[in-house]
């Protein structure tokens, strides 16, 4: 059984290691920048030649992740409409003879289906069956496997919501997205994490919440995270763990086996789909394997999409389909944001980590260090919605968007502690993931820091400093040509992300004008620009800091929207969502 | 999408680099396949004049209005021609080296109506058509700017 280490050690040569370790990113970025540099005042031409080949690599890269774009964005479009109740229900109980029901629905279904006279009517109706195809192959494969599958009523969920001075509102939302869960409600267990520090404010909200939700959950609970305990630093998995410690009490009292308990750990502004708890519930009870992964839904920033500036919503649309493309490569797939897994590997590996910043992906690793690389992340074909960075004005969403960026970015700070687990478990094969997920961290955010600079500004370097030698060359006529061509080409993928994004907008509220939905598509512009702003510094920024040992601090991001009218709030009309 | 499929548009993907990549590089840095032999180096010729929109012909051949970087060109030497309506015509002969864009000053062209119409006016003096070899009926840039010429 091996272990995932702490940023915090004792020991000598290991906090040696940990900061070698943290130099590597930034050291490698900063490294490639000083070399261009140079190259460019000595070898013009070999930067030259190395820009285009990597604007060529650029302009592939873009083609390849729209194409899982579409991918992802069909598959979650075909899932909009399932009812997981019906689902867990059918493979709890008879299953040779559930999956007699669904090929016979499924004739009903392709009967009709062949019916429908256009195109655009077929395509609702060729989604549920994609579904439904799907879903009769997992029974299958249960059947196949002989794998048995957990009654679905025996499964409880306890749903951790940690907090830290965002606005009652905000909260109650959350709480009604939870409770409007198409679920019975007598197996959720709502946990709202205060922090202490917070003062009497949390306690306000939390007496609030109590007396309005107390009884529609099998029982909600406020706790308040001491502050300053030892070993922890001030970051939301030291909340995130006080409050699961807490909940355990009750777990143990009311004598729930933890294999039986679903924890999900959702941000405070997360509102779940309805179907969220049923999708996890069909997803943990029909894998064999179910303690040995962790399940992560689609994270999507729609709460207030229609208000959050431009530049927010490039961003979280960005986010939510970097996410969705991840979901179609689910064993390359860490965990992002809100996720869930069960609770036994949870109390296993010893909660979430209490001094790291990214505890959402942290926590995988855990995981995968305990089971020594048999573990995954099975994608959740449903959405949690979010907030888009929006601030009092334009200047604080702007910086507010930059830090948000900034902490995601440094999830880097996984690379030393991956490092450290794996030399420390040398013997360990982690059944050969080792490298795939050192490389895919590394690589990642290596680009994410270099290639805006690359692209955008150390691009033309040679042109700049090159020299009149250069300029005289056909090469160096030839550059901007290049550049322009294949950057303009890949903005074409970029068209992809903007109509699958208009498609995944939720129904505009009818208090937003139509002019709305032009800026919306204006905003697209903006991205190159944005993309080294907003992009590429604060990936910098994350890494330098790392390399100088400067640890960053969770920050809380800003949440707001513009009145909390619950009818804004984006419900997805079923009707509606099998039309798309 | 499953594994296998996704492995073999990765594989796809890079093999696509791999040719496409160089194939480009190759290009900007000026190589040509020439069908009578095999792949060359070419340079290129910027023509600019003063004023603009001049026709350029390439040994006879038309290419297109001033200013112009005529590309593809094997090495060698070229003879250019500017004609434009209402100006003298102007001819040179210029050598392309390869992977290099030969530049020269811009060409001057004068007006076949009068010094009143030069462009830009302030030149109009100094290179009036009075003073060039008025039986030759065009100017070359090497005869008014270089010195032996």
């Amino acid at each position: 059984m091996a272990w995932l280490p702490s940023v915090k050690t004792s020991d000598r040569a290991d906090q040696f290691l940990q900061r070698c370790f943290e130099m590597v990113p930034g050291l490698l970025t900063w490294g490639t920048f000083l070399l261009l540099i140079i190259l460019s005042l000595v070898h013009p031409v070999w930067v030259a030649i190395f820009v285009i080949g990597y604007n060529v690599h650029w302009l592939l890269r873009v083609i390849y992740f729209s194409v899982f774009t579409l991918i992802a964005y069909r598959r979650v479009r075909s899932e909009r409409g399932t009812d997981w109740i019906e689902r867990c229900q059918g493979v709890s109980g008879d299953l040779a003879g559930y999956r007699k029901r669904i090929v016979s629905q499924r004739g009903r279904l392709r009967e009709r289906y062949l019916k429908l006279p256009s195109a655009a009517e077929r395509l609702p109706a060729k989604n549920v069956l994609r579904s439904v195809d799907r879903h009769l192959q997992e029974v299958d494969e249960i059947l196949r496997s002989k794998t048995r599958v957990w009654d679905w009523s025996t499964i409880y969920h306890l749903v951790i919501l940690p907090t830290f001075t965002e606005d009652l509102s905000i909260l109650r939302e959350s709480l009604q997205a939870l409770a409007r869960s198409r679920y019975p409600k007598n197996k959720v267990f709502a946990v709202i994490a205060f922090e202490e520090r917070e003062g009497s404010r949390a306690h306000e909200k939390a007496a609030a919440l109590t007396q309005e939700f107390s009884d529609q959950f099998l029982i909600l609970l406020t706790t308040f995270h001491p502050d300053g305990l030892t070993g922890e630093s001030r970051v939301k998995g030291a909340n995130l763990t006080w409050a699961a410690k807490e909940a355990r009490g009750w777990i143990d009292r009311l004598g729930l086996p933890y294999d039986h308990v679903i924890v999900s750990s959702l941000d405070a502004d997360t509102c779940v789909d309805p179907g969220y708890l049923g999708c996890l519930t069909y997803n943990y009870i029909i894998r064999p394997e179910r303690v040995r992964r962790s399940y992560q839904p689609i994270p999507m920033y729609h709460n207030n999409i229609w208000d959050a500036p431009c530049f927010a919503r490039i961003v979280a649309n960005s986010t939510s389909f970097w996410h969705m493309v991840q979901s179609v490569r689910p064993d390359l797939m860490i965990t992002f944001s809100s996720h869930a897994m069960s609770f036994e590997t949870l109390v296993r590996v010893g909660y979430w980590p209490v001094d790291v910043v990214s505890d959402d992906s942290v926590i995988f690793f855990s995981g995968y260090f305990y089971y020594e690389g048999d573990y995954q992340v099975i994608p959740l074909y449903v959405y949690v919605s979010m907030d888009a960075n929006l601030a009092n004005n334009y200047v604080r969403t702007f910086i507010n968007q930059y830090k948000q960026m900034r902490r995601w970015a440094w999830g880097i700070e996984k690379f030393p502690l991956l490092m450290r687990g794996f030399l420390r478990h040398r013997r360990t094969s982690f059944r050969g993931g080792k490298l795939v997920h050192l490389f895919r961290l590394l690589e990642g955010n290596y680009s994410w820091a270099t290639s805006p600079f690359i692209i955008g500004l150390l691009g033309w370097l040679p042109l700049w400093i090159g020299g009149s030698e250069f300029h005289q060359t056909v090469l160096a006529y030839n550059l901007p040509v290049a550049t322009r061509i294949l950057m303009t080409l890949a903005l074409s993928g970029l068209a992809v992300s903007a109509w699958i994004c208009h498609a995944l907008l939720p129904p505009r509220p009818p208090a937003v004008g139509q002019w709305r939905i032009l800026t919306m598509i204006l905003q697209w512009i903006l991205v190159p620009f944005l993309y080294l702003i907003l992009v590429g510094l604060p990936a910098l920024d994350a890494q330098t800091r790392l390399m100088f040992g400067k640890y960053l601090a969770f920050w809380v991001t800003e949440k707001s929207r513009r009145g909390a009218d619950p009818e804004r709030f984006p419900v997805y009309p079923e009707g509606a969502a099998k039309g798309r | 999408m499953k594994r296998l499929h996704r492995r073999v548009f990765f594989g796809g993907t890079v093999l696509v680099f791999i040719v496409l990549a160089p194939v480009i590089i190759l290009r900007a840095m000026g190589f040509r396949y020439d069908p009578g032999g095999g792949i060359v180096q070419t340079g290129a010729l910027e023509v600019r004049s003063i004023p603009e929109g001049a026709f350029l012909f390439v040994d006879g051949r038309p290419v297109g209005e001033t200013p112009l970087v005529v590309k593809d060109l094997p090495p060698g030497e070229y003879h250019l021609r500017l004609e434009k309506e209402g100006f003298f015509g102007w001819e040179e002969d210029r050598i392309v080296e390869k992977s290099l864009v030969a530049r020269e000053e811009p060409a001057w062209l004068f007006s076949r109506g009068g010094s009143a119409e030069f462009s830009p006016g302030v030149l109009a003096e100094e290179f009036s058509p009075a003073a060039a070899p008025s039986d030759s009926g065009f100017l070359s840039n090497r005869e008014i700017l270089s010195p032996e010429g």
